[in-house]
């Protein structure tokens, strides 16, 4: 149950399964794909020694080379590859696809393979992006291809696409699970039913056995926990994501005032990157003295390396330099980013806004949080959308609570300068994920028991105030793994076959032996991977196994985005 | 020798053949068929009518098939004990006896040479490097503190701990994996339809199991975590032995769909294909033959005697039926006239895109073959002309282009093949010698046996790094005829580059001769940094990486210092036309380096011309001069040693210091362009060495 190793399986005998000097062909999804989990210095040591787009025209014949590749069987794809097959470039042609074909696709390209020059066609499942060894994403930018059609409903292209990516992955892992979503949610359960008759249908694919009862797919829909994507979070990546952004696991540096001139771009990666693999989940005190560790170390060998006197000290500095010069990439590469961050923090006045934030979203003190909030409007040194999040926190919090002044503060906002179409945005995410639309009691304000445990919680103090929310989501894999409040959970998470009985954790058998796939429909943040990174290692001599996936990452900003492209009626 | 039944089906004998040629494929062994035949013992021949069954089913039943078929027929010919044959037969390698020398070629060809174990051993390659690197980073972390001052009680290296760790049994018993996890008390197995009592616990996830459900071993951290070869044998239980395994994602293949759908469409091409190009051939000999008779003076006779000479191949449809050109639809008048595709006979135009003229040559006057330098203009229609460009390159494709690039590829190839064969029995030596001769162990000091042996690997091995970066470099030189091929060159010289990188590291893994050579002692004095274990790391490793790789400008100081005794002599003296010239008179010239560079100096670089032979000139370089005095008068020794040495040697090592100050000045700007101030600095110091170094020599001469 890694993401990140179930992908680069399937790369690595994509390029290992030829020898040969060779060229990959990729598309435009199989591009950022790849770059995720394989890096050129890898392709180059197993002989692919170009690799190019299916879709650039103006590639040079040569006919010594192998041409592998790797592309999703999509209409344009397909064309792409008709057109290379009737004019061939290359020598031989070994073909994957990174999902299902369908026959006609086959018999298409059959027919124009008149030079018979293909040697393979292949179905390989490396259909997603595997973000880190917990996470991945289908790839549904909202920019490029909108999630919902009209309301809460699928948009079918994203519904297609999405089907397509969860069962590559299922494929990828060998996994018929039992398929769980979320009862309020219509986009869960059609999804689920789509990937159910799926696997019902390519049963020789799935395995025609009855689904393992260890092995559970959950369908969470993103409307009921909105608090979530809307907070400023403090550890480093998805710091990173939140207020510069990270696509594809590429960082664009061109708009950091202090980046070095050459520096446009830098990648982030879990697998290549020591450092960041570290520090990755730190939060944002602990990683300015974690970073500080690092400089310092790199800078002891500096000055080891430094100290040249004489010809053997030559000779070592020499020899260790390729070492040592990667090393210095990587430093400079993290300083900066850290540099850049704290330089945002300290100018939009993050703290001041998370304080509110974290307040907003824990505790229940209206008045108090009222008067902060007008506070904070009236700072015109705050920048207007982190106290559009903040009303919006608010309005979810306080939607039912007797004097809500949602309106008041919209007209606040609006008063001070901010945009109409944000101001709006509030309204757009109260239709999509306001009370009525939830099923669970994320604030813990609805009833007498859940508040009564909310003032126990606040009672106990927190260590940090920064960080006291946690994730909806963690609390919930939390239950379902240990089996605790079963009936709730069947309730609210029921099986779509319900023939099938999910299989309880009782105390006597113990946690073992679970796998979890969590799918979040609407984006995930980095949060959410956080907590199940921290759930896995946890339980990991259980042999309890979780993995998150999502339609998107989300970062606040493409989260309200999305949603205020969307008609909620 | 036995001979096969009688009863000798058709069947068979083709399976036989097809193991012969296999076998005369693998071997260069090419023997009548009809004799070996005649040879081949009855226990072969049913083995090979197996395969040949089993040979039916789908490739990879092929592939089992053969396998297990050579098992059994080599089994079965030591049980059959055709014992003189055996004798004489014996496998070369392992030994084993073979009934024929079919069966043997056969034994070779699929245990010897079978393309599985070269993938095992390049694993095992993997893994040892990864053993070595570690080893060699615990060096220089010993290094390091020797140079601190610091105390090195703890300088044991991870290879050694792991080395001892790996001869116990469990790790969890010996104490190295915690316990903490362990289930103290259970009723039953933890295998829930088990009902037996539990006797031991699963190191992985520690539940307590009975014996039959706990049999697998995997090898874990000391947190309990599954790590790769570096861990600890441990014993788990079957389920988590399972559930750990690499999980190998689904796969399905369409190519056999895809083959048959295509075989139809394929075979039509090809007929069309074969069919223009016949009548293309005639068309060639009717233009032949009209050149030859038609003599009519008068130029439209001519052409209508051609034309009537084209159709007597293929008929032309009538210009009255068509008004427009039946690709673009342009209507004929008198701006666009009507032209006949001489290949189809269809009425078109002449715009571009509709008529190509093809040249085609015209048949030789003797009718032997076609002229290579007349040809006739043979006016084609689209269609037609894709045809035919398909089927030539349908012919040209059997033909490999680019036959340079191919050849010097497959040298690199198989240098590669070479360094994979040889690496991981030289790591295996270099880690036992490193550690016989770490300070710890009581070796003495004549006692390194393997250190010979290591030695001719060593140069082996460099002799094929050397090689793959000749050629590499060759590859990045070759014209290119497009900016593809240029990018291809250049990519497959990054890739050998980042491949030497990798592999060569290990070779500094030799520790030095307890004897040293006596040309050396002289400047050991001068420079304390040699003694200690990173000092003595020889940096051959870097001569051969290429431009833009941060490598060594020391070239091979190298072969001086290691294994000097063993290898000295014959690389040191060795001058001029072998293909590893320059580095066997750089070894020479950094052992002068070596010897006379010690004490420090400093002053900015001289432009490159004070290096060239000619005398500078005084008022440009006045400077640098009285840096050099001053340095000469710091350590006048130098100047002594310099002068001593023989004027071709000075020559020698005057080429290698020009060519390492070249490369340190490109590092400096590379370093002064990507803002690594710290890296110029430090480079900038040993530039200056190099000059006054340099200017000594130069003097001296």
């Amino acid at each position: 149950m890694d993401v990140l190793k179930a992908a680069q399986y399937y790369i690595n005998r994509i390029i290992t399964d030829t020898s040969g000097m060779k060229v990959l062909l990729l598309d435009r999804e199989t591009t950022p794909m790849i770059s995720l989990v394989s890096t050129q210095s890898y392709l180059l040591s197993k002989e692919v020694f170009l690799v190019d787009r299916i879709e650039n025209q103006q590639r040079d014949t040569m006919r010594h080379l192998k041409c592998i590749c790797f592309v999703r069987p999509t209409n344009a794809s397909i064309q792409a590859l008709i057109d290379e097959l009737r004019s061939p470039k290359y020598g031989d042609y070994y073909i994957y696809f990174s999902n299902i074909l369908k026959k006609s696709m086959i018999e298409l390209l059959a027919e124009n393979d008149e030079n018979e020059v293909v040697r393979e066609v292949q179905e390989f499942y490396a259909d997603f992006y595997a973000v880190t060894s917990n996470l991945f994403h289908i790839g549904l930018v909202p920019a490029q291809h909108p999630l919902f059609g009209e309301g809460h409903s699928w948009n079918p292209g994203a519904l297609a696409r999405t089907v397509q990516g969860l069962s590559a992955l299922l494929l990828s892992m060998k996994k018929r699970p039992i398929v769980r979503y979320e009862r309020n949610s219509a986009m869960a359960l059609k999804l689920g039913q789509e990937l159910e008759y799926l696997m019902n249908h390519e049963a020789n694919l799935f395995g025609t056995q009855a689904a393992s009862t260890t092995t559970q797919l959950l369908l969470l829909d993103r409307k009921n926990d909105p608090v979530t994507p809307l907070l400023t979070h403090w550890t480093y990546h998805a710091m990173l994501h939140e207020l510069i952004g990270i696509n594809n696991g590429r960082i664009d540096l061109s708009q950091v005032p202090d980046a070095r001139g050459e520096v446009k771009e830098v990648m982030i990666s879990q697998d290549q990157d020591s450092f960041f693999k570290q520090a990755q989940f730190l939060n944002f005190g602990d990683l300015g003295v974690s970073v500080k560790e690092f400089v310092d170390s790199y800078q002891a060998k500096t000055q080891s390396h430094h100290r040249i006197e004489s010809i053997s000290d030559m000779k070592r500095f020499v020899e260790t330099y390729p070492e040592f010069r990667k090393l210095s990439g990587n430093v400079s590469k993290h300083v900066t980013l850290i540099g850049e961050l704290s330089r945002l923090v300290s100018a939009r006045h993050l703290l001041a806004v998370s304080e509110l934030e974290q307040s907003l979203a824990c505790n229940e003190q209206h008045s108090t949080d009222l008067k902060a909030l007008r506070a904070l409007i009236a700072d015109a040194r705050i920048l207007p959308e982190n106290k559009v999040r903040c009303v919006l926190l608010y309005a979810l919090r306080y939607e039912r609570a007797p004097g809500n002044a949602t309106a008041e503060l919209k007209q606040l906002l609006s008063s001070h300068g901010v945009d109409a179409d944000m101001v709006a945005t509030i309204d757009v995410v109260l239709r999509y994920g306001g009370a009525r639309e939830r099923q669970s009691d994320i604030f813990q304000n609805e009833n007498i028991f859940s508040r009564g445990r909310n003032i126990f919680k606040g009672l106990q103090g927190t260590e940090n105030v920064y960080t006291q929310h946690t994730p909806a989501l963690a609390e919930t894999l939390e239950q379902l793994v240990r089996g605790r409040q079963v009936q709730h959970w069947q309730e609210r998470l029921p099986a779509l076959d319900p023939a099938t009985a999910v299989q309880v954790p009782t105390s006597e058998m113990g946690l073992r032996s679970q796998d979890i796939i969590v799918f979040v429909i609407g984006g995930a943040t980095l949060d959410e991977e956080m907590a199940v990174a921290r759930l896995n290692s946890k339980l990991a001599a259980q042999n309890v196994r979780i993995v998150l996936g999502s339609t998107c990452i989300h970062n606040s900003q493409t989260f309200l985005n999305e949603l205020s492209a969307t008609f909620f009626p | 020798m036995s001979h096969t039944s009688p009863s000798q089906t058709p069947m068979r004998k083709e399976a036989l053949t097809r193991h012969v040629r296999r076998a005369a494929r693998g071997s260069l062994v090419s023997v009548p068929e009809a004799s070996i035949e005649s040879e081949v013992p009855p226990q072969v021949t049913r083995a090979t009518r197996s395969q040949s069954a089993s040979g039916k089913s789908g490739i990879m039943s092929i592939e089992n098939g053969r396998r297990s078929t050579v098992s059994l027929g080599a089994d079965n010919g030591t049980a059959s004990a055709a014992a003189v044959a055996a004798e004489r037969l014996r496998c070369p390698i392992c030994g084993v006896a073979a009934p024929s020398l079919f069966a043997l070629n056969l034994h070779l060809d699929d245990t010897h040479f079978a393309g599985e174990s070269n993938v095992v051993r390049r694993e095992a390659a993997q893994d040892d490097l990864e053993e070595v690197k570690s080893a060699i980073l615990g060096l220089f972390r010993g290094a390091g503190r020797a140079m601190r001052g610091l105390s090195s009680t703890d300088s044991d290296n991870s290879a050694d701990t792991r080395a001892e760790s790996t001869e116990r049994r469990d790790g969890a018993d010996s104490g190295f994996v915690t316990r903490e996890h362990w289930q103290q008390e259970a009723a039953r197995c933890g295998e829930p339809a088990c009902g037996a009592a539990p006797t031991i616990n699963c190191r992985l996830c520690g539940r307590l199991m009975c014996a039959q459900h706990c049999t697998r071993q995997l090898r874990l951290s000391a947190t309990a975590q599954v790590v790769g070869r570096s861990g600890y044998p441990c014993r788990v239980c079957n389920e988590c032995a399972i559930r750990t395994a690499l999980v190998e994602g689904q796969t399905r293949s369409h190519t056999r769909t895809f083959t048959h759908l295509r075989r139809r469409t394929a075979d039509a091409a090809a007929l069309a294909g074969t069919r223009i190009e016949r009548r293309l051939e005639r068309l060639a000999v009717v233009h032949g033959e009209w050149q030859r008779t038609s003599t009519s003076l008068i130029a439209g006779a001519r052409r209508r005697a051609l034309q009537d000479a084209e159709q007597t191949v293929v008929v032309w449809q009538d210009d009255a039926e068509v008004s427009s050109c039946f690709l673009c639809e342009r209507a004929f008048g008198l701006a666009a006239r009507r032209h006949h595709c001489r290949l189809c006979g269809r009425v078109l135009c002449n715009g571009r895109a509709c008529s190509t003229l093809l040249a085609v040559p015209l048949p030789q006057r003797d009718g032997a073959g076609f002229s290579q330098t007349e040809h006739a203009d043979i006016r084609s229609c689209r269609e037609c002309t894709h045809v035919v460009e398909r089927h030539r390159d349908r012919i040209a494709r059997a033909a490999p282009r680019a036959p340079e690039l191919m050849r010097l590829y497959e040298h690199i190839r198989s240098s590669m093949a070479l360094v994979e064969e040889y690496l991981p029995t030289f790591n295996a030596l270099a880690i036992r010698l490193h550690r016989s001769n770490s300070p710890g162990s009581n070796a003495s000091p004549g006692g390194l046996p393997d250190l010979p042996r290591a030695a001719r690997i060593r140069k082996q091995l460099t002799a094929a790094f050397a090689e793959m970066d000749q050629v590499s470099k060759r590859i990045a030189m070759l014209p290119a005829a497009s900016a593809g091929d240029s990018r291809l060159h250049s990519a497959i010289r990054r890739a050998v580059a980042q491949y030497l990188q990798l592999h060569m590291f290990p070779l500094t893994m030799l520790p030095r001769p307890p004897r040293r050579p006596a040309s050396m002692l002289g400047s050991n004095s001068a420079e304390p940094m040699v003694e200690s274990p990173a000092g003595s790391l020889p940096s051959s490793v870097s001569t051969s990486v290429g431009p833009g790789r941060p490598t060594t400008f020391l070239a091979a100081a190298s072969d001086c210092s290691d294994v000097a005794s063993v290898e000295e002599s014959s690389t040191a003296n060795d001058s001029g036309n072998s293909p590893y010239a320059d580095r066997s008179s750089s070894a020479g010239a950094a052992k002068t380096l070596v010897q006379s560079v010690g004490g420090a100096a400093s002053g900015l670089a001289s432009s490159l011309l004070s290096l060239t032979r000619s005398k500078p000139k005084p008022d440009a370089f006045g400077e640098h001069d009285e840096r050099v005095r001053q340095a000469l008068a710091a350590d006048p020794t130098k100047a002594h040693r310099i002068a001593s040495m023989p004027t071709d040697e000075k020559l020698a090592s005057l080429d290698v210091l020009r060519d390492q100050r070249q490369r340190v000045l490109g590092y400096i700007g590379e370093a002064q362009r990507e803002r690594r101030l710290e890296d110029a600095a430090s480079l900038q110091t040993s530039l200056d060495e190099l000059d006054i170094e340099l200017s000594l020599i130069e003097r001296s001469l």
